[in-house]
């Protein structure tokens, strides 16, 4: 099990750069190579690189000699490996075999799909340094990519500490280190053949959007409108191959949040594009509601079936089945809605926002900073005089218009947040955070409670439900009635949190930021 | 985590043999294993090719002055690494006694491993003491080398006696007939007899072997320099056995 590890790579123009190193080592240490053997190293990480945030590496690694294995290696150089058949990737958790790999990525990875991030072939060999017991204190790894391959690194060289013989990994590294051919890098195969592959760990959340107090309204507002845009295109592709349910969730989102910094901050634009696109913006959301939704129930249904008091869990796996199979209707009607014409020419109204000549509609806000603090006031007054209008007698509706009005609270603070104090926007976003929970707990419970007694209907209807499953849907009702009662009583107290002194002091010195 | 111990009151009946070759296999199947050898001959230690020494010795290790994770060596082979013998493991016994609760230390200090490894396999001195009583509290299962002769049979059940009295969860024991020698008629009789006699023994049996002998000459476990023999079938068998 390695401890540290050390990497060099060969001169371009030194052709026996390794092989020197090799010669330069032996006069000093006892050292023992084998044969060398073709591999392909693909790289995996899910497509937010948890993996990589929780400092992990994880590697399919195929040779002539071993097989296939995957090769876990976690942040303080331990490594686990587990022998795998053939996994076709992207995979989700469960295609991976139990072994220790699977077993130390599952909590990490979650429902998120593992995707090959990067590829290299090479041919290995692999080198022991073994001390006067002939024992192996530091393995090392020299491997050279053919010139044909699709990925092309210099020759690399990879020492690891044996655990517990750091000092003997550091002689080695010195003395490589005055071999002429051969210099060293600090970085590891892997993130050269990520930049190779031209991967940057990150790459997944859009650059920040570059705002200013007082760079214009209207550029601003393009800027984020552009960069939901971004997000869009790069999940399009997960989302139609449903590679895991987190990129249509991240697609809706970037909709949502463009929808609604539209309809907040819109005016600024000029209003011809803005009114194409907004209408394309809807029709995006509807389409894909449904297939998220269902997505909801079913990622959900795991934690529900376990808090069934009489029910068994498996009594509901007729729903599951139900779920997923309107699932593949309502996911087929939304591949071919993306694959539409429609689809192509709303990217096209999102694409042109922003770029007309056609001057911005005429009004007083023309910089950022004062957008920012005359929406936020707004929204927040919005949010604070039908929060305090919702009694213990208000109807349901009342919380559903408060949630929407929190949501769109939220999307303004996260815009223009490069203008405000992070340590005071972080506080303002909790105060917010809470109450939204609340509301959210509020409203899908009873959404989702509606649509459990829907579905039970039309799977009774269909023949598709034995009462034990229709007994099993009842008491799932029965639970989202009390998370909504939980809700509705929490309410009060997490509404009084953010219509607090201190809290409106905090959104205060916020706005006040935003203006500049 | 799962906590194996080799323990036998007797010396020389293969303790250390078996805690190498398990230790070894339990790796091979990508359980991410430790060997402590807590025995200060060192012995398994020396067949791994790891110096046995401990930074700042038993003690450090007891009174937790100096760590444990830091004295772990990485052996030869995949996810085994070893915790290697010291000197002054002879004194643990006084050590252990210092400590309050002696008999739950061991046990305190492999705690934190459980998030590293998935077995731990103590190899034991023999003797009886504070020490072999930590292990006692400290194992999972302990595995009982038997030598095969009556006597044998007579302590491992004064020892079974003795668990069973323990004031906590007691370890399972997975005894075993080991250096059987074939050859031998008493041997012979012995294991046929007490196997079919007692449902408390282990159905595998390790033999007398010469690939058992070279162990300490290759430096290595039986399965890495003589897998095709009847001592490495053996322990796979035994192995085997202990999964089940």
């Amino acid at each position: 099990m390695p401890d540290a590890t050390a990497y060099f790579v060969a001169d371009d123009a030194d052709t026996v750069g390794l092989a020197s190193a090799l010669d330069a080592l032996a006069q000093r240490f006892s050292v023992e190579q084998s044969v060398a053997r073709s591999l392909l190293r693909t790289w995996l990480d899910t497509d937010d690189w948890l993996l990589h945030k929780a400092g992990m590496v994880l590697e399919q690694r195929e040779s002539t000699t071993d097989g296939l294995r995957l090769i876990l290696r976690r942040a303080e150089g331990r490594e686990h490996t587990q022998p795998v058949e053939v996994i076709t990737w992207p995979a989700r958790i469960d295609a991976l075999p139990p072994g220790p790999v699977r077993a130390q990525i599952e909590g990490v990875v979650g429902i998120r799909a593992l995707l090959p991030v990067a590829s290299l072939r090479a041919l290995r060999r692999d080198v022991r340094v073994m001390n006067e017991d002939r024992k192996t204190v530091v393995r090392m790894a020299i491997e050279s990519s053919p010139k044909s391959g699709a990925t092309q690194l210099p020759d690399h060289l990879t020492v690891s500490a044996v655990r517990g013989y750091q000092a003997q990994a550091d002689r080695v590294t010195a003395r490589l280190a005055t071999v002429t051919g051969i210099f060293a890098v600090a970085t590891s195969p892997y993130e050269q053949a990520l930049q190779a592959n031209g991967r940057v760990f990150g790459d997944d959340v859009p650059t920040p959007v570059e705002m200013s107090a007082s760079m214009p309204a209207r550029n601003a507002v393009t800027a984020v409108i552009h960069s939901f845009l971004s997000t869009v295109e790069r999940t399009l592709g997960g989302v139609i191959s449903d590679i895991d349910t987190e990129f249509l969730h991240d697609f809706r989102v970037a909709i949502r949040r463009s929808r609604s910094t539209l309809k907040l901050s819109g005016d600024v634009l000029a209003s011809g594009p803005a009114e194409q696109l907004s209408p394309d913006l809807k029709w995006l959301g509807d389409l894909t509601s449904p297939t998220r939704d269902l997505d909801v129930y079913i990622l959900g249904l795991p934690d529900m079936a376990d808090g069934l008091q009489s029910a068994a869990p498996a009594d509901l796996d007729p729903f599951r089945d139900y779920l997923l199979s309107r699932r593949r209707t309502e996911f087929r009607l939304l591949v071919r809605a993306l694959r539409s014409a429609r689809f192509r020419r709303a990217l096209d109204h999102w694409r042109a926002l922003g770029l007309e000549t056609e001057p911005s509609n005429p009004g007083k806000l023309t910089s950022a900073g004062e957008l920012a603090a005359d929406r936020l006031s707004r929204a927040h007054r919005r949010v604070t005089k039908r929060g305090s209008a919702i009694g213990a007698d208000s109807a349901p509706e009342e919380l559903h218009d408060l949630r929407k009005r929190c949501k769109e609270l939220r999307y303004l603070l996260e815009i223009f947040r490069p203008l405000h104090d992070p340590a005071t926007h972080r506080a303002v976003l909790r105060d917010l955070k809470a109450l939204q929970e609340v509301l959210g707990e509020f409203q899908d419970s009873e959404v989702q409670g509606l649509a459990v007694r829907e579905f039970a209907l039309t799977m009774l209807s269909t023949g598709s439900a034995p009462a034990r499953t229709v007994l099993a849907m009842g008491e799932l009702a029965a639970q989202l009635s009390a998370h909504q009662r939980h809700a509705r009583t929490a309410f009060a107290g997490s509404f009084a949190v953010f219509n607090s002194a201190d809290s409106k002091r905090r959104f205060r010195e916020v706005t006040r930021g935003s203006s500049g | 985590m799962r906590v194996l111990a080799t323990y036998n009151i007797k010396g020389g009946v293969g303790k250390t043999s078996t805690a190498v070759n398990l230790a070894y296999l339990s790796a091979r199947d990508g359980s991410r294993t430790l060997l402590w050898d807590l025995d200060p001959q060192g012995a398994a230690s020396f067949i791994f090719r790891i110096k046995p020494r401990v930074k700042g010795g038993g003690k450090g290790l007891v009174r937790r002055t100096s760590s444990l994770e830091d004295a772990i060596k990485g052996t030869d082979f995949d996810d085994l690494d070893l915790l290697p013998a010291d000197f002054s493991y002879r004194n643990l016994d006084l050590l252990l006694d210092a400590q309050r609760k002696p008999v739950r230390r061991l046990r305190q200090l492999l705690r934190p491993l459980a998030e590293d490894y998935d077995t731990v396999i103590l190899d034991c001195p023999p003797g009886i003491s504070l020490v072999s009583e930590s292990v006692m509290y400290a194992a999972d299962t302990l595995l009982i080398p038997l030598i095969p002769a009556r006597l044998s049979l007579r302590t491992f059940d004064q020892l079974t006696d003795f668990v069973k009295a323990l004031d906590d969860r007691p370890p399972s024991l997975a005894a075993f007939f080991s250096m059987v020698d074939r050859r031998k008629r008493l041997h012979r009789d012995v294991v046929t007899a007490l196997t079919a006699e007692r449902d408390d023994l282990l159905r595998t049996a390790i033999p007398n072997a010469t690939a058992i002998e070279q162990m300490a000459e290759q430096r290595a476990p039986v399965g890495v320099f003589a897998p095709r023999s009847v001592a490495a079938a053996c322990y796979e068998a035994l192995w085997a056995e202990l999964q089940t």
